[in-house]
């Protein structure tokens, strides 16, 4: 099965997986093979290795990218014009709340099964978009995140496009003492849709999916950013964390500008990670260490 | 007995012998870093007892902090710098609660509770351009010591602005103000001025006084008053700025 | 009497309007020496060459007194509307509301280059987390919170979506230290899929019915915010008054970049066109002045090309510069390296372009926000470069990096591309900071070598 390659969390799967392809969420920074985004300075890493691995790809039936962020959307321009592999730029409004918003993020969805159709996939009806929904949830209801068995001081992730519980980062956590128990990255628990509602015919799927998604998810991106923090402080406060480690990548402005009001906002240290990749750099070993090291001595 | 801290720090390696009862300093030494980094602390720590007429037996505990850490197999536990530059200022000056540290190549601001443990830092390990190496390029390209900036500087009259956030790049710059003809003086003021600035954004509206400033660029003339100018607040610089870090890992090593 | 084209200094410029004040011309109420200007601490002037016709004086007076016009309006008790970064529609519509004034604080970037160093307002925006890896447009946090830069609006509006992402990031900022701001959505702008309706934007754009409808519905929100504010209906005749003013600077502004590009010989400088057009954003706080200063201007540089007068030599390098700049300064440099302009592209040609006066009003406001530069692919901005590059004669294209600014890390490859594919123009890219005095050199390199390569393309 052909893979639609993506990376923003405000995409269903679902609807990929409708339309008769595989969805593949991109992984994190890791390819460093050449591609139609050049590595230059004020170039997102995540972008860069994203959209290059997706192009070199041989199962690669279309890259989806989202208007979240410019470097998505400059990054998306170059790859229509170097890269052979289709893609969509689906546009996701940036406010929320207003009809007119949601019902723009609707016509996107509609929009993108319209391109993946014109690929080769198939036209789902809505009771097939239906059943892929109930599928993906009914899959997110029972993969429950794992409990963290070991002991250590307890952190809280928070970021994009990054690897939260996997990787080196975890490691390094564990390493030193910590143990992750929030993960509020855009693969973890706040990016996690939300149940799907009981069905009442006609329903339109794509509303549904709207729900689920653009009015469930609080993202960095939208304005005003509120929600993001409604949820972290609800989830900082059921998780008991002491320390919160802001992920971001070097060049990602809408993420580094938090740093600075999460300091106020939360009454916990907050460690800024920048990356280069998906691989965790000396330096930032030593941050995570005296992170720890910190939180330890104040136990 | 005696304990050991040792900072193999990105330019050089310090070595402190305290007694673990009195926390009395008994014995430090200086060393430039190199490859054979483990080798070399090795020896540095033998010199160093050897001065203090102290054996390696009567040594309880070592503990290794700074980037060069894990290479050393002489220390029992590793550190990070975090912790040892705010140990060892604590222990010089009780009732600090915010350290900035500027080293060779890194710099960074500590935020201390009321008892000495850190509370968050921020840390600018990826840029020369807050560091004292962009003082030593300027000093190399002025053909100053760095002895003299701190004169240099106060005799300015309007420090030059430099833009770059690159010591690369930031070289260049100075060669293109002295091609405009401004002085080494206000050269020497904007680069001191532009490496202050950095500290304070990077310090924000996170600083609680009283501040002390500490590491290697403490000790270079007129950088206490070009971050007391861009923090708008007083600083007193650490005692023996450069040994903090192996300060506090000695303390961490006897406690 | 038309005095001989030159770009002078400050002090010169003082001389010479001392001279014309004895010799009996008469100036705007905003009127006087540029040197009074560095008094109130804009010493960056003293690093600029100024174009020496009375004209330009007034268009830089006009420009330097703004702040103390946006005072008085507070104080005279209009209301005060700071509109951000959609650069050109949202004034049309608070201007066509009577005791309502409109203005960018984006254009608080400009007084870091202009006033003592950064005025301390780099310093301010650093303390609060938005450091020098962001866009030069973080000064204005610091002009928000030091308020001695602009009244404090009584209204903020931001478009958000298909903008950039630092300066999103800093007007959450801005949101965070207290502010409320109004968003507005709009969308990233897309040519109609096959089967769906479109329409046509100004500028030869075309986009979905639908984008449009969004837009519209947006600007709704804000023209009932205006509405509340003044205390008073909106209605579409004083939409259709506002459009009309505003499309009659727009057109000086049109006519004025025509001659200056189309003429042999340069008749106004790339700094005093720079300022000129943005004149368009917001009319530097004064609608009715704005037109006189830029038809003054017009007029100027009229006499000058029936002159045959103007700056740099007639083969001097036509150069196309895309993207403003943080340093007023380096604009400078392309007539001492031997340019001259010919075509600009600084972000916002959707306010030179005429707001349709055949549809309706909220119709027209909402197809021109869709028509922004930012909003749509850089290939847009590109084709239209390409456009004007070739109706101008330009010989190569200058794309200035905003440092910090998310969209130029890989919008000028993009446009590069294009422009080397459709014209087979040089381009060089520069990166100019907010005081560009110790990069002047390299600067100075780029340029002359870029005026060097068209010569050596001309024989």
């Amino acid at each position: 099965m052909k893979r639609v390659f993506y990376a923003s969390p405000l995409v269903p799967s679902e609807l990929i997986r409708a339309h008769g392809f595989l969805p593949m969420m991109g992984a994190g920074g890791s390819f460093r093979g050449s591609g139609p985004v050049p590595d230059a300075a004020g170039v997102c890493a995540f972008l860069r290795a994203f959209v290059n691995e997706a192009c070199a790809s041989d199962e690669a039936a279309a890259v989806v990218l989202t208007t979240e962020c410019d470097q998505m959307r400059r990054g998306g321009e170059l790859a229509a014009v170097h890269c052979d592999v289709p893609l969509f730029l689906m546009d996701v409004p940036a406010t929320r709340g207003a009809p007119a918003v949601q019902a723009a993020y609707v016509g996107e969805l509609r929009r993108l099964g319209r391109f993946l159709v014109a690929l080769g996939g198939t036209r789902p009806s809505d009771e097939d978009i239906w059943d892929a929904m109930a599928e993906a949830d009914q899959s997110r209801r029972t993969s429950f995140p794992s409990v963290a068995l070991v002991e250590g001081v307890p952190l809280a992730l928070l970021g994009g496009h990054v690897s939260g519980r996997n990787g080196e980062l975890a490691a390094e956590i564990e390493r030193c003492g910590g143990r992750i128990v929030l993960d509020g990255t855009d693969r973890g628990a706040r990016t996690r849709p939300a149940p799907l509602r009981a069905r009442s015919a006609p329903d339109d799927p794509y509303d549904e999916l709207a729900r689920v998604y653009f009015d469930a998810l609080p993202t960095v991106c939208e304005r005003p950013n509120e929600r993001l923090y409604d949820w972290l402080r609800a989830a900082l406060a059921e998780s008991g964390a002491r320390g919160l480690v802001l992920l971001r990548y070097v060049w990602c402005d809408l993420w580094h500008a938090e740093l600075a009001e999460l300091e106020r906002a939360f009454d916990l240290p907050v460690l800024d990670i920048d990356l280069c990749g998906e691989e965790l750099s000396p330096r930032n070993r030593t941050r995570v260490q005296a992170l720890i090291e910190a939180l330890q001595v104040r136990t | 007995m005696f304990c050991i801290g040792v900072d193999a720090g990105s330019r050089a390696i310090k070595v402190l012998l305290i007694e673990v009862d009195s926390l009395a300093i008994v014995g430090r030494g200086v060393a430039g870093q190199g490859v054979a980094q483990a080798e070399l602390a090795s020896r540095l720590v033998d010199e160093v007892l050897e001065r203090a007429g102290v054996a390696l037996a009567d040594v309880r505990r070592v503990v290794a902090t700074g980037y060069g850490r894990d290479a050393l197999d002489l220390a029992h536990t590793t550190v990070t710098e975090i912790t040892c530059h705010a140990r060892g200022v604590h222990h010089q000056l009780p009732g600090t609660r915010t350290v900035i540290d500027i080293g060779g190549q890194d710099s960074k601001v500590l935020r201390l509770e009321q008892g000495g443990a850190v509370r968050d830092f921020a840390v600018n390990d990826r840029c020369a351009a807050g560091t004292g190496r962009f003082l030593e390029v300027v000093a190399s390209r002025l053909d100053a010591d760095l002895g003299d900036l701190g004169r240099m500087a106060a005799r300015a009259r309007r420090p030059s602005a430099i833009s770059s956030t690159c010591v690369v790049f930031a070289e260049s710059e100075i060669v293109g103000l002295l091609a405009a003809h401004e002085s080494v003086e206000d050269i020497v003021a904007g680069v001191q001025s532009a490496i202050a600035a950095r500290i304070a954004s990077m310090a924000g509206r996170r600083v609680v006084e009283p501040i002390v400033f500490t590491g290697g660029v403490a000790l270079i003339p007129g950088m206490k008053e070009a971050l007391e100018s861009a923090m708008g607040r007083p600083l007193t610089v650490a005692g023996d700025p450069q040994m903090t870090g192996a300060l506090g890992a000695a303390l961490l090593a006897a406690s | 009497m038309m005095r001989p084209p030159a770009q002078i200094t400050l002090a010169e410029w003082d001389r010479l309007h001392e001279r014309s004040r004895a010799a009996g011309r008469r100036e705007p109420a905003f009127g006087g020496p540029l040197g009074r200007h560095v008094q109130d601490g804009d010493v960056g002037l003293l690093r600029l060459r100024f174009d020496n016709s009375p004209a330009a004086l007034d268009l830089w007076n006009f420009l330097l007194t703004e702040e103390q016009r946006l005072f008085a309006a507070r104080a005279a008790g209009r209301a005060i509307v700071g509109t951000m970064k959609d650069l050109g529609t949202v004034p049309v519509m608070a201007y066509s509301l009577p005791g309502v004034t409109a203005f960018y604080p984006d254009g608080a970037w400009w007084i870091p280059c202009i006033m003592e160093r950064e005025a301390g307002l780099l310093a301010i925006a650093d303390s609060l987390g938005i450091g020098e890896s962001f866009c030069p447009v973080r000064a204005m946090l610091g002009a928000f919170e030091s308020g001695a830069h602009f009244p404090e609006p009584d209204l903020l509006t931001c478009s958000v979506g298909a903008v950039c992402d630092d300066f999103s990031a800093i007007a959450q900022r801005l949101e965070k230290l207290g502010r409320n701001i109004l968003w507005w959505q709009v969308p990233h702008r897309r040519p109609p899929d096959r089967g769906e309706a479109g329409v046509p934007l100004p500028g030869g754009l075309e986009a979905p019915l639908e984008q449009v409808a969004l837009v519209r519905g947006e600007l709704a929100r804000v023209r009932a915010a205006l509405q509340e504010l003044s205390g008073r209906e909106l209605s579409d005749g004083d939409l259709r008054a506002g459009i009309r003013a505003a499309n009659g600077i727009r057109a000086v502004l049109r006519e004025l970049r025509e001659t200056v590009f189309r003429a042999e010989i340069a008749p106004l400088p790339a700094l005093e066109l720079l300022v000129a057009e943005m004149m368009a954003l917001h009319f530097c706080s004064d609608r009715d002045a704005a037109l006189e200063v830029l038809a003054g201007l017009l007029d100027e540089v009229r006499r000058r090309v029936a002159a045959g007068a103007g700056f740099g030599a007639p083969d001097a390098a036509r150069v196309f510069w895309v993207n403003p700049v943080a340093d007023l300064a380096v604009m400078n440099l392309l007539e001492e390296c031997g340019g001259r302009i010919c075509g600009t592209e600084f972000l916002f040609t959707h306010a030179l372009d005429a707001i349709p006066r055949d549809l309706p009003p909220m119709e027209a406001l909402a197809r021109t926000a869709l028509s922004d530069p930012m909003v749509g692919p850089a290939a847009d901005r590109a084709r239209r470069i390409c456009a004007d590059a070739r109706r101008f004669g330009a010989e190569a294209v200058l794309i200035s990096r905003i440092p910090g600014a998310s969209h130029c890390a890989l919008e000028g490859t993009i446009i590069a591309d294009v422009v080397a594919r459709e014209l087979g123009l040089p381009t060089v890219e520069i990166e100019v900071p907010s005081v560009s005095n110790a990069v002047s050199p390299a600067l100075v390199t780029r340029l002359t070598a870029l005026v060097e390569t068209v010569r050596m393309r001309r024989s």
